[in-house]
């Protein structure tokens, strides 16, 4: 009957499965070193040409973890696919899913306990440069040398996955725009006669037009309303995530490479003031509920409901996504508008390789055998197709100009039925005959675009835990009431947000994060 | 009745050591220690044994080390607590609500048994207590779900009921304090039916005897609830009251959570030490800081336990637990 909170829950749970089994993996840590990992093979490497074989005598089972929910009709695939891993591999795979309802507790509940798992999707989102600080995974190198020459060979953007000199995951090749902005309903817009909503101005004429005209419509119900439109006015702003790990206000000056050092404190720009401001005044205004900050809704769910006018910090995926249920799946006449902000500046942010990796978790029982499998389904067609589209003839089909076609059971197992987002190989995707058209200029028009990697520093918060802990609850207590113009008067509500976060700690958050990102750009060659 | 050999022996006996009151025990009670055996391994497997994680608390947490092998940081895991005064507001809201909780919710209890118990007809009483009973399988979810449409501004349907009546709107998402009534409201609504069950099966124990010669001398209806049967509850009353003592610093999570949210707003008087520690350690999430939570919350429930249990014993020493 005792309703704990999540982290206690994850505690106990955490120590009960660790007095019976944590203790003894915690006694040999050893063996799970790459330097011990190769098998015997191994000891008769003296010379360095000689690559040890992979070990298939024995049968095993590798437990594979995703995220997010497969398709129904995935076990018929797996079992597929164990056919031929068997053939080839004398082992099977276990292929889990950690549920979106609450895949982060469960990560990091899979990881903690070490349950058993060989395989692991991961990726920054899931704080993956965390979870390998504490040494959750194991380091890539000689494995990959040894056991994947090939896809080492094949993949390049290793670097971006290079921890402290050693590889820690497989990316992939899946390089796409990750431009974000604002999802809209093109077909009210022009109804209406509203300006297309791309600078903070004419979102404020859009969100109006919507209020006036639509009266069982508001503008949005995005919690993310203020980060959104800050995006429209500076570039720089959704790299905040990617340099610091979370929103502590700091990002560096923008895509301008001459530039790329130099940091801005976003909370100390007049800039932002001025942007809480505005929001206050749209907030009087009425385009969003004013209970809105405890509501528990979903603004993807609400737009395709029409209940709202717009979402933030959308790519392309999302767009699409939002495309298909709106205009083909459904005929009602909406159009779906897109405008990713950094466009108007002529650059195209490229996804990080980090963006969905596959890593070996320490508790990995044959890490030889896992990467060899990694490596045959990035590079055997069979295999890949396989595992994203499914068994040919009954989840799909293949045209006479090679095009994906939808087979009988389409609908069981779509593309990516697997949500295997970590293995994929765009060199053996199918072209296909079903994205919208809209979606495909959009994609021609950002291929002209200058492409941009994003950066890959992380913060290690080790040092500086009980200062960030802090300032995450004074932001969400001080700070996110004002992003939803919650404040009577928000330069008051922000001049006590800044006086609450340096008693939490904001100055030594700073002087670590310069100290740290010093050493970065002098590492990366930045500087 | 079950432990009368024991009593006896030890009333008589108590003089002797306890070692040989254990040896006294093991010879003629074993029927009695084997009944025990399974719930005493239940709470040594499951309560004693993860004890050895407190350690964790004082680690700075790597999954290569484990729990020994990680290096030991002292208290510093405890610091995010403590800083800036945050642990003494959010031990005050969590000790605050919990004492509401218990306190209101026993006499909400107590009311409803008596009620019930008091109730002739069979069909209704059932109808009754089955009612009462479904908001307790309700998913605090759908609860917190409940809630929004009920009090949210523009749709709520308080709200609309204000407009209709040309009454002013009331903003319940940014008025703090009364969630300090709306969170005990619903904890009520939720948890009244399944305690009443305890209430009116001890009221169903106590012997009809004593009620028939009392109206044989005349008392009135209240005087029969006030002098029979609410000193007859006493006991099951300390026993759950020293119970829920325990965890007067933990806090429902799920109830603050899912009808509050991150609504910063309301934190000063909606947060408890389990939201808290939620909202702070999602982003990065940090075992040892998590185990400091417990072993803080565990500390001063045991103290908090200790403390009422020796009051408890100073005042009426048959009621204590031990």
């Amino acid at each position: 009957m005792k309703r704990n909170s999540m982290v206690a829950l994850v505690l106990t749970l955490m120590l009960i499965t660790l007095t019976f089994i944590g203790c003894s993996p915690s006694e040999t840590p050893e063996p799970s070193t790459p330097a011990d990992e190769t098998p015997k093979p191994a000891q008769t490497a003296g010379n360095e040409e000689e690559k040890p074989l992979l070990d298939t005598s024995k049968r095993i089972e590798l437990v594979v973890w995703f995220a997010g929910d497969p398709a129904p009709d995935a076990g018929s695939v797996i079992e597929e696919l164990n056919k031929k891993l068997l053939e080839d591999f004398n082992c099977t795979m276990k292929i889990n899913h950690l549920g979106w309802a609450d895949y982060e507790t469960r990560y990091s509940l899979l990881l903690n306990a070490k349950e058993e798992c060989d395989i692991l999707y991961s990726a920054n989102w899931l704080n993956a440069r965390d979870y390998n600080r504490k040494g959750a995974f194991l380091e890539l190198d000689e494995l990959l040398v040894n056991y994947a020459p090939e896809l080492y060979e094949f993949l390049d953007r290793w670097e971006e996955v290079t921890m402290n000199g050693s590889i820690y995951a497989i990316p992939n090749n899946n390089v796409r725009h990750d431009n974000t902005g604002i999802v809209y309903r093109e077909d009210l817009r022009k109804k209406y006669n509203l300006p297309i909503p791309d600078s903070v101005e004419n979102i404020e004429a859009y969100f109006q037009g919507i209020k006036e005209n639509e009266p069982t419509m508001l503008p949005t119900s995005d919690k993310a309303v203020f980060d959104g439109t800050m995006s429209s006015t500076r570039f720089a702003w959704n790299r905040e995530q990617n340099v610091i790990g979370a929103s502590f206000g700091v990002s560096y000056t923008g895509y301008d490479e001459s530039k790329l050092t130099e940091i801005t404190y976003d909370w100390e720009t007049p800039e932002y003031l001025e942007m809480l401001k505005k929001i206050k005044e749209w907030a009087d205004k009425g385009y969003w509920s004013r209970s809105l900050l405890s509501a528990q809704n979903d603004p993807a769910v609400d737009f395709d409901a029409g209940l709202t006018a717009a979402i933030f910090n959308k790519h392309m995926d999302g767009w699409s996504g939002h495309v298909t249920t709106n205009e083909v799946d459904k005929d009602e006449g909406w159009e779906i508008g897109f405008v990713p902000f950094q466009n108007k500046y002529g650059i195209s942010v490229l996804t990080s390789a980090e963006q969905d990796m596959t890593v070996l978790p320490i508790q990995c029982k044959d890490p030889a055998r896992a990467i060899a499998v990694v490596e045959k389904i990035f590079l055997d067609v069979d295999y890949f197709h396989l595992i994203q589209y499914g068994i040919k003839g009954v989840h799909y089909d293949v045209n006479e100009n090679g095009e994906y076609t939808v087979g009988p059971k389409t609908e069981q197992f779509g593309p990516g039925g697997l949500a295997s987002w970590c293995w994929r190989n765009v060199d053996f995707y199918l072209e296909s005959t079903a994205t919208p058209a809209k979606v495909e200029e959009m994609r021609d028009l950002m291929d002209t675009l200058t492409p941009v990697s994003p950066c890959s520093f992380s913060l290690d918060t080790s040092n500086i835990s009980a200062e960030v802990a802090s300032l995450e609850n004074t932001i969400v207590q001080y700070l996110e009431p004002l992003k939803l113009g919650q404040h009577d008067d928000p330069e008051k509500g922000f001049e006590e947000f800044m006086r609450q976060a340096k008693i939490a700690g904001y100055d030594k958050v700073k002087e670590e994060f310069e100290k740290q990102w010093e050493v970065f750009i002098t590492e990366s060659g930045l500087k | 009745m079950s432990n009368t050999p024991r009593r006896m022996r030890s009333a008589s006996l108590n003089k002797r050591s306890k070692l040989s009151d254990l040896l006294y025990d093991l010879k003629h009670n074993k029927a009695l220690l084997l009944m025990v055996l399974p719930s005493a391994l239940h709470l040594f497997v499951l309560s004693y044994l993860p004890m050895v994680g407190i350690y964790y608390a004082f680690t700075n947490y790597n999954y290569r080390g484990g729990l020994f092998g990680s290096p030991f940081v002292g208290f510093a895991n405890f610091k995010f607590l403590f800083a800036s005064g945050t642990a003494w507001r959010l031990t005050a809201n969590t000790i605050f609500y919990n004492l509401i909780f218990i306190f209101a919710g026993t006499a909400f209890r107590i009311a409803a048994a008596i009620m019930l118990s008091e109730i002739i007809g069979n069909l209704f009483r059932r109808v009754t207590q089955t009612i009462m009973l479904l908001p307790h399988f309700v998913s605090m979810v759908l609860v917190g779900v409940f809630a929004y449409n009920i009090l949210s501004y523009e749709t709520g349907v308080i709200n609309n009921f204000l407009t209709s009546i040309g009454a002013d709107k009331f903003d319940f998402y940014s008025t703090p304090w009364i969630w300090r009534l709306i969170i005990p409201a619903v904890d009520l609504w939720k948890t009244t039916g399944y305690g009443t069950i305890l209430y009116l099966a001890a009221i169903l124990g106590i012997s009809n005897e004593i009620y028939e010669a009392a109206v044989i001398d005349g008392v009135t209806f209240m005087q029969k609830i006030r002098y029979i049967t609410l000193p007859s509850l006493k006991p099951t009353f300390t026993i759950l009251l020293l119970m829920s003592l325990g965890s007067l610093i933990r806090g429902q999570f799920d109830l603050f959570y899912q009808l509050v949210g991150n609504n910063g707003l309301l934190f000063g008087s909606t947060d408890i030490i389990d939201t808290y520690v939620y909202r702070v350690l999602r982003v990065t999430p940090n075992i040892g800081m998590g185990s400091a939570v417990g072993l803080y919350q565990s500390v001063v429930g045991a103290l908090m336990l200790l403390g009422v249990n020796y009051i408890i014993r100073r005042i009426e020493p048959d009621n204590a637990l031990f």
